[in-house]
Parts: structure tokens; sequence; C-alpha cells
């Protein structure tokens, strides 16, 4: 059932269970067109419209994105770090971690990062835990 | 037969920039990113 809802999502070019852990979590991953932008809003909404369209029997609650690997322009602008996907164009608040800082600091800016992603006052924000040179 | 065979070799040059056009238009559409999503039971 969400595996197919998952795959309706505009971008969405595939969607497989990952898992199912004691703490009732399903985990799937997903595979996104680089034009289309999915983010947890977009997961939200449709989880809701499988509420309403079920009259409240599949009731989702969201629970997290992770992004695996992202390919984008790293950005810095004081103290601020910005990541503009490849693509969509879609634009993240960056927590940088030591693997993004020396490789923007070595000239690089197009990476491949892996991280959490949320959107907490409607600001996406991207907590980087992994993060290589494009081109690798 | 001329106007024939010169329908002909236009239709291959057509066929062939359309196999063109789609093939590099192909890499793009399919590049991809991947991502994780969590979602609770209740």
């Amino acid at each position: 059932m969400l595996e197919a809802r998952l795959k309706k999502i505009d971008g969405i070019q595939s969607a497989k269970v990952k898992g199912f852990d004691r703490e009732s979590k399903f985990y799937f991953n997903i595979a996104v067109s680089e034009s289309k932008s999915v983010v947890p809003q977009t997961i939200r909404a449709m989880l809701e419209e499988l509420k309403k369209e079920t009259k409240g029997d599949e009731d989702y609650p969201y629970n997290s994105m992770v992004l695996t690997a992202i390919t984008g322009k790293v950005e810095k602008s004081g103290d601020a770090w910005t990541f503009t996907a490849r693509g969509s164009n879609q634009k993240y608040d960056l927590v940088a971690n030591d693997a993004v800082k020396k490789l923007v600091e070595s000239g690089k800016s197009l990476l491949t990062l892996a991280g959490k992603v949320s959107d907490e006052q409607g600001k996406l924000r991207l907590e980087i835990s992994d993060a290589k040179d494009s081109a690798n | 037969m001329r106007t024939m065979l010169a329908a002909l070799a236009l239709a291959g040059v057509a066929w062939g920039c359309d196999v063109k056009a789609a093939t590099e238009a192909a890499p793009q559409d399919t590049k991809t990113y991947t991502a994780t999503v969590k979602i609770d039971d209740v």
C-alpha cells in the first residue's frame, strides 16, 4: 500500500520496502529523478491524502527522511552554508561537517552528500553525515 | 524512382535525428538521487 503510494509521487522512480523494525517503523528506499524535488512535506501530503481517502483507516504518521546520495552545489556565505540540488535546484540550509568543509576549501563545490532532511519552521535543512567529490 | 529514393533518404535522416535527440536527452532524465523514508505504523 505505502510502497505503491510512494511510487505515485511525481518524480519517484522506484520505492522499495527496506524493512520494518521493532519500533514500528517502515523503511523505504526511494530513487527520485534529479529534475524533481521530493521533500518531507511531499511525503506528509501523500500520507494525509491516504488517510483522507480511507476515512482514517490508513493512518501512517511521517517519521523522517534521510538522503543517501544527492549531488549538487555547496556554497558558503559568511557562516551560512547552502546546498543547491543538481537538476531540481532545490535549496537546503546545510549543516556542514568537516568532510564538506575540507572539500570546499580544496576548491570542490559539486559534491555528493548524504544526511538527514528536516523542514522545521518551513526551512529545509540538510544535516550532513557523509560527503564526497561528485567526480568520485 | 529518384523522388522515392530522395524521400527515403530524408526519412532516414529525420529518423537518425530523432534517435540522436532521444539518446542525448536520456541521461538527464535517468539521473536520480536516493533517500530512505521512515513511516510509523500506529
